[in-house]
This record gives structure tokens, sequence and C-alpha cells, in this order.
């Protein structure tokens, strides 16, 4: 048993189909999330190894913001770090360097403007919006930002950004081993992984925590494992596609502390897993969804997906191209920017 | 003597009882054209509510000791057949499916109770995870059983789990002595006899059980903190009249008082001399006696009989029983087997007893109604007694149901339909179930199929 | 799309969508050109208030849009609301809630009001609604956070009666909605903040006064946790609460070394007595013992002899296969 590839890409391109289509609903309501689903969308293509990828550089120049080097969801929709993160992801995934190295070069101000005093990131200039999805975004740009264009900006400026953002990242963590969407608040999947790897991203993981603190976190994240072998995003939830992402790319990255040898998310039942995924592709219009049986996205598409890619890795089944648990991107992708 | 253009039918159904009327319903909407039909002058049959007046029409030795009742007989309404509907049952999906609740007004049943004859007292029904958490009366173990056993029966039906697979199809005490030794003897009477209703509980399987009970928890807090509904006014009349409303929207009329007169294979001449040509089956009740004899048929031979009784008891501060109705619309109570009632008295079987209040206006003000079940006669007599010690009766009629489940009979033009397998139940699914079965009997369904007797297209009146 | 059931649609029922969805493009269609045509311009205020009135309806058709609550708050502020209009807004953003209670922009434009608005009787009203959300959707995050955002507000904005008052209700709150939901994790979470809270407050605050100190209502909190795993001990958020509760430094300072051992012990108690319960039933340990049991002999009391890790971590790997990689590792590490 195992995911339809061929079905994959045809839900991409009967997806894209509709996306393009300025007489479908879905066109307009989608709008918001535009930049990120075509990021998802890329990724899921990438995975199934579907050479069709349709060249969407002209359209994402179009989402531009060229003083402070951000990106809107759409056309004229208002920038924001999390169209922004998607936007930067698609030219490197689609080799745009030139374009990247110039929106890399202009993009530390508009970053810098995004954190608060406590190191906490907002998601745009119009809003007091914090969460560690924010700073997750931010944090991921100013990696690329050290590989593709070192010498930007001093890198003491870009070190101090990042242990301002990390210092408050621990402060999102809680007493049974997870981070919440601010201080205080509960632990959740999603927040989990941008929080985590974070740490991962910057090498810091054993800087911040020690050992008890990230044996809570491996229980925390060992118990998201239901009966039906899916994960859930907290206790006592049922389980959903998406955190066969969050939670399991949570667990691989506690791989990058020197604490743990063996692999983490060995200690789940992959294969309970793998089979809880596969069962929410649906066998018609070949998408993925939260849970067998119901409406499929691209979103749990490509979590969906790039799950099975970190199971198939660890259970040597490789069918899948690898996938960087800290950046959700492909391993190749993110190995070309170290040359 | 028949003319060409008679009127055709696809079906004919004789008898209005509730689960003819939702057979009908459905199937008028589902295209086929149906003639109903009722020998009485009430909607109900067997499943009527009936009036005082009525009553008195129907039934021999009516005791009346009141000046308003026997006044106003118009006013006072009875169910012949007591019930409650599940939040979360099929019943609940055909209102809601065939836009029924537009025509009822439900209130909630307020509580179960269960008598313990320990130290003379009804229990109120304790089942819910707060109600067991918060009771310092239990102590840690007992409530790590209770709940323990309620996750068995609701969560862990499955074949892998070896305890369900051992027990599901013995009887359910079996599992109680044997897994849940610690389980007090009030809440084992509360699962068996109050919530699954059962008489006969060496009957009472593992997997009957958990299918009540899972439907009796699933129903919590879906319309209100309580499980159960009751309808206003005229109780389960209200809702054949209802069902009965909506057919009549798609044209399906049915036609009280209405015997039939003359059979001729598929030709029938009806009471009211008109002449009507039935191409498929024709569904009767056992109950409708003149038109089974004018089909040539016998009544079913009867399989058990179940004793009811009927009182109208005056509410008053002395009452005893003021607890049972104190600003409430209804509950229920049962007597498990071998209650102890007073030295000399000691229940054979299960008794049930629905309480009734006056907010739901089936009585005028200041009356409570009593509803008695039983399954056998000296029981019925030893509950009435208690309640006559206890409160003033001003009215009483008890009658003698006989059940009848076999199919003999039946041939390919005539179906007798069954009456509900568990008499005594007061969940109303049973009637919903047995319309199931018919209708996947005569449109020759091979399984049993809810889906298709639910699905129907409605117009629409949203937006 | 989270929890929406996939449906085979028959041709008719598909055509009768197709009919509504075309419509409502049509109407999406139409505000975000006017909304383009408006907000390109100057405005004058009854431009303004068009301009408001089209954004009403379209975050009606999509409550996601960033963006349009971006151009929203830019014309509020240019509009001079008054008192009645914040009111209005405040209930425009609360029938929005309850048709998208998980929509992060919408949260956080509720928040923006709340920030414009002086009166603090504004935010209790808020305590009421989330409340109400929360009463539908009990582990709705948003809902909890928002309220922890206003407690937090509101701890800035009244007196210290006030505040006190405010957070016993708060307790009460989250007493009644784990006392008919013992799995809501969510309500647990909150329940510590909150006993931290009073931990650290000064003079011995307590949430009621059937407590007369911090001492009584941490012993409550004992018997709490104690009734809750009886009743529920597949449940992993009181476990979760318990292992927070027997480890944290605030709590036992509260208690002297003699009393936290006796707290132990009586979990360890339980623990073993539910564990025998189970074993009687079907064989097997209850995996929730088991794992509180090893983790109090690995960081709590490592001399404890009556808790035998090995037998345990056997049973794991029976009681929740699922995890049994896990179990096998730590009978390696030993």
């Amino acid at each position: 048993m195992s995911i339809d590839k061929k079905l994959i890409s045809k839900y991409i391109k009967d997806l894209s189909k509709e996306l393009n289509d300025e007489n479908q609903l879905e066109y307009h309501l989608s709008q918001h999330l535009r930049m990120n689903g075509l990021y998802w969308t890329a990724i899921s293509t990438e995975l199934v190894d579907s050479t069709e990828k349709e060249n969407i550089v002209d359209w994402i120049k179009t989402c531009y913001y060229p003083e402070q080097g951000s990106f809107g969801p759409f056309p004229k929709h208002d920038p924001h770090i999390l169209s922004t993160l998607s936007a930067i992801q698609l030219l490197i995934i689609f080799k745009e360097f030139d374009f990247l190295k110039e929106v890399l070069s202009k993009i530390f101000g508009y970053i810098s403007s995004l954190q608060l005093a406590n190191g906490a990131f907002k998601g745009d200039l119009f809003s007091e919006e914090v969460d560690t999805r924010f700073s997750y975004n931010s944090l991921h740009i100013l990696y690329y930002i050290t590989k593709i264009v070192p010498d930007a900006y001093e890198q003491k400026q870009i070190d101090d950004v990042v242990s301002k953002g990390l210092k408050y990242l621990k402060t999102c963590y809680n007493y049974d081993g997870g981070f919440g969407l601010r201080p205080g608040c509960e632990s959740h999947g999603a927040q989990v992984w941008t929080s985590f790897a974070s740490f991962a991203i910057w090498g810091k993981i054993d800087e911040y925590f020690n050992l008890q603190e990230l044996e809570n976190l491996k229980w925390w994240l060992l118990e998201r494992q239901n009966t039906d072998g899916g994960l859930n995003g907290r206790p006592c939830k049922l389980s959903d596609c998406c955190y066969s992402w969050w939670c399991l790319a949570s667990l691989k990255t506690l791989n990058y502390s020197k604490h743990f040898d063996t692999e983490c998310i060995n200690l789940l039942d992959l294969q309970k897993l793998k089979a809880f995924i596969i069962g929410c592709q649906d066998n018609v219009n070949g998408g993925i969804s939260d849970r067998s049986g119901n409406v499929v996205d691209i979103f749990h598409t490509c979590f969906g997906l790039s799950g099975i890619s970190i199971i198939e890795e660890v259970l040597k089944e490789e069918d899948f191209k690898k996938i960087d648990p800290r950046f959700c991107m492909l391993t190749e992708s993110i190995k070309n920017l170290n040359k | 003597m028949y003319s060409e253009n008679v009127e055709e039918y696809d079906y004919m159904i004789v008898g209005s009882s509730l689960s003819n009327a939702l057979l009908t319903n459905v199937l008028s909407w589902k295209g086929f054209k149906v003639l109903s039909i009722d020998e009485n002058d009430y909607y109900g049959d067997y499943t009527a509510a009936l009036s005082v007046d009525q009553i008195c029409d129907q039934f021999k030795d009516v005791f009346i000791n009141d000046e308003n009742i026997s006044q106003n007989k118009t006013r006072f309404g009875v169910d012949l057949i007591p019930s409650y509907i599940l939040c979360d049952s099929k019943m609940i999906k055909y209102i809601m499916n065939f836009n029924i609740y537009r025509y009822l007004e439900v209130v909630k049943l307020d509580n179960f109770y269960t008598f313990n004859a320990k130290n003379d007292s009804f229990d109120k029904l304790k089942t819910t995870k707060q109600d067991i958490f918060t009771d310092t009366s239990i102590s840690p173990i007992t409530k790590r059983t209770i709940m323990k056993c309620i996750k068995f029966l609701v969560e862990e039906v499955n074949e892998e789990n070896q305890i369900w697979k051992d027990y599901k199809d013995n009887p359910i005490m079996d599992l109680f002595t044997d897994k849940f030794s610690k389980l007090p003897v009030n809440l084992i009477n509360e699962f068996v006899f109050t919530i699954c209703n059962c008489f006969d509980s060496d009957h009472l399987t593992t997997k009957m059980a958990s299918d009540i009970i899972t439907k009796f928890f699933k129903s919590y807090n879906v319309y209100g903190d309580f499980p159960a509904l009751l309808t206003k006014y005229g109780g389960l009349g209200e809702i054949i009249q209802g069902v009965y409303r909506s057919a009549a929207l798609i044209g399906n009329v049915i036609r009280l008082r209405t015997t039939i007169s003359k059979v001729d294979g598929n030709i029938i001449e009806l009471s009211d001399g008109e002449i009507v040509k039935v191409n498929g089956r024709i569904i009767i009740s056992n109950n409708q006696n003149i038109n089974l004899n004018a089909l040539n048929k016998t009544k079913l031979t009867s399989n058990s009989n179940v004793y009811r009784s009927h009182l109208f008891v005056k509410k008053n501060d002395e009452c005893k029983l003021k607890w049972s109705y104190s600003n409430i619309n209804g509950s229920l109570i049962t007597f498990p087997p071998n209650s102890v009632l007073n030295e000399t008295d000691v229940l054979a079987n299960t008794v049930q007893v629905m309480v009734l209040s006056d907010s739901l206006e089936r009585t005028s003000n200041g009356y409570i109604t009593l509803s008695v079940m039983a399954t056998n006669k000296k029981d019925l007599d030893l509950i009435i007694g208690k309640y006559e010690k206890e409160g003033d009766v001003v009215f009483k009629f008890n009658y003698e149901q006989n059940i009848n489940y076999s199919t003999e009979g039946n041939d390919e033009s005539i179906l007798i339909t069954p009456d509900v397998q568990e008499p005594l139940s007061l969940d109303l699914d049973q009637f919903v179930e047995v319309a199931i079965g018919i209708y996947n009997q005569i449109i020759d369904k091979e399984q049993d199929d809810e889906c298709d007797f639910m699905s129907v297209n409605l117009p629409s009146n949203d937006e | 799309m989270h929890g929406v059931k996939r449906v085979d649609l028959t041709e008719e029922l598909r055509l009768e969508k197709e009919k509504k969805d075309k419509i409502k493009l049509e109407k999406f269609k139409f505000l975000s050109t006017t909304i383009d045509t408006l907000s390109s311009k100057d405005k004058d205020t009854e431009e303004l208030k068009e301009l408001l009135k089209n954004l009403d309806a379209q975050l009606m058709i999509n409550s996601d849009l960033t963006t349009s609550y971006n151009l929203r708050r830019d014309t509020i502020l240019k509009l001079n609301f008054k008192d009645e209009d914040w009111e209005k807004e405040l209930n425009y953003t609360t029938m929005l809630l309850t048709k998208s209670p998980k929509s992060y922009p919408l949260w956080q434009h509720r928040c923006w009001i709340l920030t414009q608005l002086d009166s603090k009787s504004y935010y209790e009203k808020e305590l009421k609604l989330t409340f109400k959300l929360l009463s539908l959707d009990k582990r709705n995050f948003h809902g909890w956070s928002y309220r922890r955002d206003i407690l937090d507000v509101l701890y800035s904005k009244l007196d210290s009666n006030e505040v006190e008052y405010l957070y016993a209700k708060e307790w009460k709150f989250l007493t009644e909605m784990i006392n008919s939901d013992i799995s809501n994790y969510s309500a647990w979470h909150q329940r510590r903040t909150l006993l931290l809270y009073y931990i650290d407050s000064e003079g011995g605050k307590t949430p009621s006064r059937e407590f007369t100190s911090i001492k009584e209502l941490l012993e409550n909190e004992v018997e709490y946790i104690y009734q809750a795993i009886f009743t529920d001990a597949e449940d992993q958020s009181v476990w979760n609460y318990m292992k927070w509760f027997i480890t944290d430094s605030k709590v036992r300072s509260i208690f002297s070394d003699q009393e936290s051992e006796q707290i132990l012990e009586k979990y360890i108690e339980a623990m073993h007595e539910i564990n025998e319960d189970e074993f009687d039933f079907d064989g097997k340990w209850n995996k929730w013992c088991s794992l509180l049991l090893i983790y109090i002999k690995d960081n709590i009391s490592t001399d404890r002899d009556d808790i035998n890790k090995k037998a345990l971590l056997e049973s794991l790997i029976e009681s929740d296969p699922l995890r049994k990689n896990r179990y096998k590792e730590m009978l390696q590490q030993k």
C-alpha cells in the first residue's frame, strides 16, 4: 500500500487549473493564502517527482514590495511574513537566485522591524499579532540570508536578532514539554515545530535546552499518536494528517541534539502512521485530507506527503525525495545552498 | 362490476400505528402512490394517544372519581404506549429529515430514577462523568469501576478486544459478575433495568445492552442536559399526526373510520363505496380486526402479554410522590425485579412508571399522569396499590396488550405487520426499525438499508 | 479543510451548488472591485462608511482576509468611532466569530478593537463571550488564548479586589469545565496557570473562602487530582497535570518534605491500586500509572523498592504497543 503519485499529480493539475480560473469561487476565496498555497503545491510536486513545474516567478513578482523585500499573498494584498517566507522558498525551488539575492539583500530591515523588544515577532506592520509562527518565518529567512547573501549584512546584526528571537521562543516552552502560541499558551503541535525547528536551524538546541527538557518534549510528541495510527496536535484530540508533519518533523528534529543518537521517530509505530496518511488520500480526485473520508486540500496534501517522506527515509523505503525536517524543503535544495 | 378507470395504488397501508405512519410517509415521498386507511376514528391504532372520552368508548372498567375529569373528558389524554425520544436516535433523524419538528413541541424528560429497596428510596440516575467525578459518597475505586464499565460498553466495542469477544453474546449480568464485581447493585439496576428498559435480563446480551447504553450516552448534551425528550400535548399521537401532515404535503391523505368491504384479487371496495386497485402489497396492522377479517386473514396469535395501567393523581402538598413531579416535565421510575415494597409485597419482575406532569398539557392543571408497565398482573397491581396508598388516584384504567411478532400468515399480497420487538421498551426507535424492516421487505432490499429509507429530497424552504 | 466530510453530490445537488457558488462569486468579485476603487482615492465620511459596508459583506464571505482587516482598521480610525459604533463593530465581529471561530486575523481584529476602548466593562463582556464560545468548542485554542490575554489586560486595569473577584470566578469556571469533562487538557493547562498565580500572590490569596490558606488550596488540589485519576485513568490530561504537580518546585515549597512525601505516597498507592484493578480486568497494568511510576522512580524518589521499573516497562510494551519501541529503548538504557 502506498500513496498514488499519479493521482497526486492529477490533483495538483486540477487544482492549479481551478486556482487560475477567475470564474471559480476558490480563486477568490483562497487569495489570502495563495502564496502559501503555491509553496505547498511546489513541495508536493517535488515530492512526487512531477516534472510539470508551472513557472510562477512572474506572478510572484507581482506580489513583491521592493522597498522592504517583502511579499503579499496575492497581488494587491498587504505584505506579511507568512507569504514572504513562502515566496522566498518558491524562489529557491525555482532556482531564481538573482531575484532571490535582491530580495534577501533588502529584507533584513523588514524582519528586524517586526521584532519586538522581548524578541517576539509580529506577522506584519499593520497589527500587533504575535505568534511563534512569525518567529519561525523570520528566523528561517535569516538563515537564507547567511547562506545566500552572507556579505549583505554584518553577522553580529543577524546574530542579535536570532538570539533575541530564540530567547523569546524559549519562554513559549511549557512544563509539559511542548510550545504554545505565546508564553503561557497551551502546547500545540504546529507551535512545537515552529519553535523547536527554529533552534535546530540555528544549531542551538543544546545551548537552550537540557536533557530533561528535551525528554519532556520527546514524551509530549510521542503521546501524539492515536490508536488509529495518526498523530494529533494536542492531547485528547482527533488525528489529523497535517500533524504527520508538525509533530513527526519535530520528533525528527530532536536528533539534532547531541543527546539523542537513535532515530527518535522510530519510537512511534511508523507503519501505522503511514497507513493512516495513505488512508487520507482521496482515490478519486487524488488529494489528501485531514482524516480519511474528508474533503482534501493542498495544505494536507503537502504535509501528508512530507510526513511520508520522513517516514520512508527512516524506514529506508525511500520512494519519495528526502525532506529536511527543519525547513520543510527538499534536503537537496538546502544542501545546494551550502555550495 | 368494476369500471375501467378505478384509482390505482402502488401500496395499501391499513392501520395508522406509528410504524405504519412512518412507512406511509417515506413511500409517498419516494414517489409511490399509497392508500392509507384505518378502521378507527382516531390516529395511531395500537400506538394511539387517546382522550379519556375515547378511552371510555374503547375500554371497560374505567375508574373516574373526579368531577373535573368526568365533565371535561376531552381535556385529559393518555398515551396507550408511553415512550420517549433519545436525542441521538433514528427517530430524531427522521423528525429532522422530514421536517416533522415543525409540528411538534418537545421538552426534555427530566430524569430517570431507580427504586432502591435497601433504603426505600429512589436513586437519581448517576451516570455522567461529572456526576461520578464530583460525588463524594462513591469510593475512588468504585468510581474507577463505574467509569471503566461505561467506557467498556461504549468505546471498547471491537472484535479485537478479547473480553468483548468473550462476553458480547452472553447476558450482560455475566459480564458484571465476572469483570466488574465492584459495581454497586444500584448501578447495575440502573444500567439494565432503567436505561435498557429490560424486563428479562437473561436475554439482555452485552451487545444489546451496549447498543442501548451507547445510544443513551451519545444523546447527552445534544438537546439539553438529559438524553431523552418528550412531546408536549398529545404525546406519541402528536408525532403520528405530524408524520401524516408531512405525507399530506405530497398528497397522501389517510382515511379514518374506513374499512374494506369487498376484495376481488387486487380490486378492493372500501366502506365509503370507492373501488380501488392495489398493484403492490397490502400492509396491515395486526390490530385492525375488521379489516383483517375482510381480507380473510386471522389475527396473529399472541406471543406475550404486557400489562399496562394509566392513572391520574391529584397534585397536593402531602402527596408522597411529590418529589417525582415537582418542577419537572416528566421522569421515569424503574422498580427492578425482586424489589421489596414492604414485608409482604415483593415484585417478581421489573415495573416501570412514566410520570408526566401537567406542564405537558396532556391533562388539566393539577394532575399527574402515571403510566405503569409490567409483565404480570400481580406486579402491576402491587405498584398501583402503592400509588393508591400514597396519592389521590382519581382516574384509572388497566389493560392487557397482546404482543405479536410472528410473521406467519403473510403471503405475496398481504403483509401483516409485526408489533415492535420489545413491547416495553420506551425508546421510539423500535417503531422506526419496524418501518425500515417492512420498507426493505417490500422494496426488495437484500440488506437493511436505513440510509435509503431516510433519504428523501424534500423541497427546501431555506434561503 | 478540517473535519469536512467528503460527499458525492447528486447531479441535481451539484448544479444547485454551482448556482449558489456563482452568486457568491459574483458578489465577492463585485465587492472586491468596489473596495479597490473606493480605497484608492481620497474619501469623505460617506465614502468611508460605504467602504466599511462593503468590507462587512466581503468579510462575511471570507473572514480570513488579513488585508481587508488592515483596510478596515484604517477606515475605522478615519471615521472617529463613537461608543455605539464600537459596540456595533464588536457585535459584527462576534457574529463573524460564531461563523469562523478559528480565524487568526479575525481574533486579531477583535483584540485591536479592545485596545481602542478604555472601559473595563468591555473586557468583562469579552470574558463572557469566550465563555460562550468555549462551551461550544471546549478546546478552541484561539478562545483560550484570547481569554488569557483579556485576563492579563484586566489584571493591569482593575484594582486588587476586582482582580481577586475575577480570578475566583475564573477558578470556578475552570473547575466546572473540568468537572464536566476531565479530558479537557486546555482547562487543566489554565488551571495550572491560575494555581501558580495564587502561589505567587502575596498575602495568601485563594480563589474561595473555603480555603483559608494556599496550603489548604493545594491540599484540595491533591484530593481533586486523586479523584480525577480514579474517575478517568485513561485520560492523559490529568496525568500530565499530576506529573507537573508532584514535580513543581513552587508547589513543593508550600509543603514540608514530609508532607510532599505523604502526597507522593498517596499517589503511588493509588497507582498501584489502579494497576491491580486493571490487571484483574484484562491482565494488563494501566499505561499511565506505569508511566508515572517510572517517572517518579527516575526523577523524584529513586530509592523506592515498590516500583519495579523493568516489570512496568515490560507491561507497557503490551499495554501501549504504539510506543513499544520507546519502552524497549528504555529497558536497554536502564
